[in-house]
């Protein structure tokens, strides 16, 4: 193998991967404003995006194929291209997740406010968006303790939306009006907790990368 | 059931004072394929040359440790070295057919170990052949002489001419560097039926034919075996540094 040939293929992923991290970033900050400054243009910002990002995990695609062809790597450089195609499908939902989110933005901001968002929101919001910012870092630094820190975030998430569960729950049995938007605000919620759930798996993704075991792997070897 | 067919143990090896294998310890599993690589001069051939005692030829060759074939030391007094390496045939990098017909080529081995019936030798050559994969190719000019045959060939009908002796061990030493891939392709295929019969043993610089082909890969560097196990661990996640250098093209 050729390794300046092989060294630049490999710049040239993990640059279009930060790329695609960055739009997933974004729509993650913008959604969540969208949400508190009920800026229905924003959200129609993110919902556009997501034809970027998927068409970011296609150019990816076709650079992980093309390592592959024709490098044929092995060990940690096989792993590097491994984790990426699955990075990038994590990346995918997370894009697609902040379009769902906006698109509901419409229907929570409209003439009839009854549900304020919740400081927990914008806990599970920001939480997510640096989860997904340290994961491809550690992927990017092979820095395996950093993506072990983004899997232990995750439970600050999970803790976060229960309570907006509990929270809106209440607000659903006192004032029945509210009901619809109060549905609506679970799924805002529900939905940042899967995109801190695939910012988790991109950090397993990275632990594969330095360890060469998956996470998961060992978890269901224990089960 | 993994059955270690040949194994080396400490083996230590110098050629005058250039120690060239620094205690080297291998198993070598029968019916599969263990591919030693490594950088050029670090005693994978050297390894390899001594599992049929061909290094007792060089000058200077001194070599302390212990090898056994089925158990057995190959460097107890009294051992009958032509049965040795009737048992440890080898393959070479060039093809080296002998400048005689494709028949002859074939039927030197068993006549050199006493075997003159026309009918026997029959036999013999195309059973070689037809386990080397050529015969198809060649059955119909037996006659003619091997070294009309192309690359490919002649290094399959060097395989025919291991074979025809019966051996239980093939060592193969960059077998098919001087091949184009089609015929490189060839001898793979044929190496994955041989193990069914014979452990092989090959040293390649083709790092993806070690992957492809062995069951075992043992990385040699400076005359040690730096890592030896699973070709797919080896190649997937190796446990030491310098052989994920080396696999990924870092040094070498």
């Amino acid at each position: 193998m050729n390794r300046i040939l092989m060294n630049t293929a490999m710049e040239g992923l993990h640059e279009s991967m930060l790329e695609m991290g960055r739009l997933c970033e974004r729509g993650i900050d913008e959604v969540l404003s969208a949400i508190y400054r009920s800026d229905k243009e924003l959200a129609a910002t993110v919902v556009a995006r997501d034809d970027s990002i998927d068409e970011m995990e296609r150019r990816i695609e076709t650079q992980c194929l093309s390592i592959l062809a024709r490098f044929s790597p092995v060990a940690n450089d096989l792993r590097a291209v491994t984790a990426a195609m699955g990075i990038i499908s994590d990346l995918e939902r997370i894009g697609d997740q902040c379009a769902d989110i906006a698109e509901m933005v419409e229907h929570l901001c409209g003439a009839d406010k009854h549900i304020q968002p919740m400081a927990d929101l914008r806990l599970m919001g920001d939480t997510a968006r640096s989860m997904v910012h340290d994961a491809l870092d550690s992927y990017i630094g092979g820095d395996a303790e950093k993506a072990k820190g983004v899997t232990m975030r995750d439970d600050i998430v999970d803790a976060a939306l229960e309570r907006v569960i509990l929270h809106l729950t209440n607000i659903m049995r006192e004032s029945p009006d509210a009901v619809s938007q109060a549905v609506d605000m679970l799924f805002v919620a529900k939905y940042f907790e899967r995109i801190a759930d695939h910012a988790t798996n991109i950090g397993e993704w990275s632990v594969y990368l330095s360890t060469g075991t998956h996470p998961l792997d060992k978890e269901l070897r224990q089960e | 059931m993994t059955e270690v067919k040949m194994s080396a143990k400490d083996l230590h090896l110098w050629y005058g004072e250039m120690e060239a294998l620094k205690g080297v310890s291998l198993d070598m599993n029968k019916n599969s394929v263990t591919a030693l690589i490594g950088p050029s001069g670090c005693g994978k051939s050297t390894f390899l040359k001594t599992l049929n005692r061909m290094n007792d030829l060089v000058e200077g060759c001194r070599i302390e440790g212990d090898v056994r074939l089925d158990g057995e030391d190959i460097f107890r007094k009294g051992i009958d070295l032509a049965e040795l390496r009737k048992r440890v045939g080898m393959v070479f990098q060039k093809p080296n057919p002998f400048p005689m017909s494709i028949y002859d080529n074939i039927a030197y081995g068993p006549r050199v170990h006493g075997i003159r019936k026309k009918k026997v030798l029959d036999e013999i050559v195309e059973k070689a052949l037809r386990g080397a994969a050529l015969w198809d190719e060649v059955h119909d000019r037996l006659r003619k002489s091997a070294m009309g045959l192309s690359g490919g060939q002649q290094q399959r009908l060097c395989i025919a001419r291991v074979l025809a002796v019966e051996p239980e061990v093939v060592l193969m030493d960059e077998p098919t560097s001087a091949l184009d891939p089609i015929s490189t392709q060839r001898i793979e295929d044929l190496m994955a039926e041989l193990k069914q019969k014979y452990t092989i043993v090959i040293v390649t610089h083709n790092m993806q034919q070690a992957a492809r082909i062995a069951d075992r890969t043992a990385f040699f560097l400076k005359g040690e075996i730096i890592e030896a196990g699973d070709t797919l661990q080896i190649f997937q996640q190796p446990k030491d540094k310098r052989t994920e250098d080396y696999i990924t093209g870092r040094f070498g």
